[in-house]
């Protein structure tokens, strides 16, 4: 008897946890499978034990430049990459939309920037930023070595499209990764993600 | 060359002619922005060609409000207004912007002979699917523009930043949820045939369409949440407009005047009608029925089972009356009468009819005539437990005035209650006042310090006329306050035949003939409180710094940096005339809201008063007294106890100062 209640808790927690659109802080980050540009397919599950961040990109949006175009980004991708965290760039822009591109030419793109992600993905369905309900570029996440999400939303305090505000802005995803190298509680979780939207 | 670049180009170079150095207008492939100014404000007029759009001040799931941002100027933002913004769903993403044309109001504190001076810092992203941020200086205008600002304000109306007609507060929240209520103070909601709802906070709301219904007064709606929490304490503001033909009629942004305070867990709500009503017998209302009472217990001697059940019978009496006060309360209220506790002594009759009844009490106290009637004393055995039954009802009619500590947080606590569990409530302030009359029962011992019966307890009957000839001069001056002098002269007038009654009674030596007598003379001293003339009861007196009470002033009180303070009283509450006595008219207190420009207003609730009882449920009360301190528009209402001292009132001051 007890069991069939178990059984029939944990079904209803399934169903409660599948029809939970958004995304929870401190829940198991959604799963994801797309390919790179270079045709390789990441899961989540391939990184399990290492911090990933995930970085929605378009390379035409200006919220976007602005961060690159101060090498802002750059030197965050740098940093995490030092700690040994998996950064991962997202382009869930839909082919013949702003910042699509084919893989060769995404590949191009990311010299020409100097990224030092991992991977950027190209998730043309749409799937994965509808999973991670990616509003705009670019939208951070930060998930655990636990698979944990542990930060959602913009990638810093300031909101204005000018690079001269990144100086004096609170970098939220450089905040998280150092409260997860310290072990600390992350201080700010969830923000609202400012930016262009992503172009599905 | 396109044609777009190319009106760009041509449009560039007119502007280019006009101005030298920083221009006041912008013009950009996408559109253009012009800067204006007016007598007191400077405007920012956008337009955008078709497909672009730009955003309102929540931009909503992407996107990013115009920054703005004054350099040099010699003068200051005092406020900014946005234009209505429409909903603009671009592939499942939802922002809240402007198509076409906008305005941007910024309120300063120019003075009409100032020439303004300055340059304002613009950023504005403009978007079609992608998007494109424009950064840019633009220069303020000598020139005043006030009669072309005046032509677009006309064809853009700016949402009305506050509004009396509306009442927003916050009914329920839950994880994924906050449900509203927008109460109209009007009768019905103006015209409309359809609402739309932005919320100000993108942070803590999502851009999802809230879940509107819609009855004759009340617009309830919920709305999505984010989970993330407000940054600051701040409201949950709204702006809705109302739309009739697809045409905007009006539109308002509103604050949520409740703020997710915790409502007491409801044992805690008892817990305070409970010990409310143990207060209560102490109240000044109460004092001269219970002072019968006391004395009709001073017999007991010991223990008895007839002491039992003559507690039983008092507290049930005193209970059932509360039980059928808070049915009538919550009927009334369901049929959308709006009552608050005390109701009944808003009706002039009740007042009327309860000092007859006090008349004929005052009678029997004297010891004119002897008859088995509600509150006798000396009564046979028989009819103990009626008594004490009816002693309990009684006493309930009279303490209903009053309002002891503790309750009006349990009263008010009660109107967001079930039906059935706010019948609770009255419940608990019932038993707790019948509780020390049902524990003397028990105890007769706890009295043993009072003399013995005797002769003097005659003596002491007679004697306990005079609270209640007081209590009658109160309820006649309550009456001359409802409806006037003709009312008290008859009301008198049926004295005076009470009177002769007993007389009568006196002269007749057959018992049941008298009887006979007396109860057909106290009916129609009852009966005749039907043709109980109301002239139109004269204006409380407001004096000189006691304003009567007036939403909109106070609103512009505090507008203009003025604390205020409210007195919520009425002549039948006798609690809050002891108060106005004893603190609020004495001229050490007077003085003080003088001294410190506190704007005193008086919301009188002698009589039906609906804006008044709205007025108080907004604190979440709907009994008296309440006494509501606004320092400003920034800090929440400082709600004083029922029972004021001076040393409160000079505290106000300085505690907010603290703050």
């Amino acid at each position: 008897m007890k069991k069939i209640v178990f059984l029939t808790a944990s079904l209803f927690m399934t169903i409660a946890l599948s029809s939970q659109a958004q995304p929870k802080i401190g829940s198991p980050a959604p799963n994801f499978s797309v390919k790179d540009a270079n045709g390789k397919v990441h899961q989540l599950a391939d990184y399990k034990g290492k911090v990933v961040v995930l970085e929605w990109y378009n390379k035409d949006c200006p919220y976007v430049r602005k961060h690159y175009d101060s090498k802002n980004m750059q030197t965050l991708q740098a940093a995490a990459k030092n700690d040994g965290a998996i950064w991962l760039a997202v382009v869930s822009s839909a082919p013949g939309k702003q910042g699509h591109e084919a893989p060769a030419a995404t590949l191009a793109t990311m010299t020409k920037e100097g990224s030092k992600a991992a991977a950027v993905l190209l998730d043309e369905s749409g799937a994965m930023g509808k999973a991670y309900q990616a509003k705009t570029t670019p939208h951070m996440y930060v998930i655990s070595k636990e698979g944990t999400l542990v930060y959602d939303g913009a990638i810093d305090s300031n909101t204005s499209s000018n690079p001269k505000t990144i100086k004096g802005a609170t970098n939220y995803v450089t905040e998280a990764l150092a409260a997860l190298k310290k072990g600390e509680a992350i201080k700010t979780s969830q923000t609202k993600p400012y930016g262009c939207s992503v172009k599905y | 060359m396109t044609k777009q670049t190319g009106l760009f180009f041509s449009l560039l170079f007119v502007s280019l002619l006009g101005w030298s150095g920083e221009p006041s207008e912008f013009i950009f492939p996408q559109g253009k922005v012009t800067l204006l100014v007016g007598n007191s404000s400077i405007v920012l007029h956008t337009t955008t060609i078709p497909e672009w759009h730009t955003y309102w001040k929540n931009s909503g799931d992407s996107g990013a409000a115009p920054l703005l941002q004054l350099e040099n100027a010699n003068f200051q933002i005092l406020k900014r207004l946005w234009s209505f913004p429409k909903r603009i769903s671009v592939e499942g993403i939802t922002n809240y912007g402007y198509e076409n044309e906008s305005l941007i109001l910024l309120e300063t504190d120019l003075k009409n002979s100032q020439r303004p001076e300055g340059s304002l810092n613009l950023e504005i992203l403009v978007c079609k699917v992608e998007c494109i941020p424009y950064i840019t200086t633009l220069k303020v205008p000598q020139n005043n523009q006030q009669a072309l600002i005046d032509q677009l304000l006309e064809k853009h109306p700016l949402p009305l930043e506050s509004s009396n007609s509306f009442q927003l507060d916050l009914i329920q929240e839950t994880s994924t949820d906050k449900q509203f209520r927008l109460r109209s103070q009007n009768t019905r909601f103006l015209d409309f045939d359809e609402i739309q709802i932005f919320p100000l906070d993108g942070n803590i709301f999502t851009t999802s369409q809230p879940e509107i219904s819609l009855d004759d007064r009340d617009l309830v709606f919920s709305i999505k949440t984010t989970g993330l929490k407000n940054s600051q304490e701040i409201s949950d503001s709204f702006l809705f407009g109302f739309f009739k033909d697809q045409r905007l009629v009006t539109s308002v942004e509103l604050s949520s005047f409740t703020k997710a305070k915790e409502v007491p867990s409801y044992i805690f709500i008892l817990l305070f009608a409970f010990i409310g009503g143990i207060i209560l017998n102490l109240m000044p209302c109460v004092f001269p029925v219970l002072s019968l009472k006391a004395l009709s217990l001073m017999k007991q001697k010991e223990s008895t089972q007839k002491s039992h059940l003559e507690g039983w019978a008092y507290t049930a009496g005193v209970c059932l009356s509360f039980l059928s006060l808070g049915i009538t309360l919550i009927g009334l209220r369901l049929a959308g009468e709006e009552v608050g506790w005390g109701f009944q002594m808003q009706n002039p009759w009740t007042v009327a009819g309860l000092a007859v009844l006090f008349f004929w009490i005052t009678m029997n106290l004297f010891g004119f005539f002897e008859i088995d009637f509600a509150l006798q004393v000396n009564s046979k055995n028989k009819s103990q437990f009626q008594n004490s039954f009816w002693s309990g009802v009684l006493a309930t009619l009279v303490a209903t005035p009053c309002t002891a500590p503790f309750m009006g947080t349990a009263l008010g606590a009660s109107l967001t209650l079930s039906p059935m569990l706010s019948l609770g409530v009255f419940f608990a302030i019932g038993f707790g006042m019948a509780l020390p009359f049902l524990l003397i029962g028990y105890y007769p011992k706890s009295i043993s310090f009072l003399p013995r019966p005797g002769a003097w307890m005659e003596t002491f009957k007679n004697f306990l006329a005079f609270p209640m000839l007081l209590t009658i001069l109160w309820l006649l001056w309550v009456l001359s306050l409802q409806a006037g002098s003709p009312a008290v002269l008859s009301v008198l007038g049926i004295f005076i035949f009470i009177a002769a009654v007993i007389w009568t009674k006196r002269l007749i030596s057959k018992e049941k003939v008298g009887k006979a007598i007396l109860v057909i003379g106290f009916c129609f001293s009852l009966i005749s409180l039907y043709w109980l003339p109301r002239s139109s009861p004269s204006e409380t007196q407001a004096s000189m710094i006691w304003k009567s009470f007036d939403p909109q002033q106070i609103e512009k009180d505090l507008s203009e940096n003025r604390s205020v303070f409210i007195d919520f009283t009425a002549a039948w509450c006798l609690t809050c005339q002891v108060n106005k006595k004893t603190v609020l008219r004495t001229s050490e207190i007077e003085d003080y809201f003088q001294r410190n420009q506190i704007s005193l207003y008086v919301a009188d609730w002698t009589d039906k008063n609906p804006i008044i009882t709205q007025e108080l449920a907004k604190y979440g009360r709907n009994s008296l007294p309440l006494y509501v301190f606004l320092e400003n528009q920034q800090k929440d209402p400082i709600l004083l106890p029922e029972l004021l001292t001076k040393e409160m009132i000079l505290k106000l001051k300085q505690s907010t100062e603290e703050k």
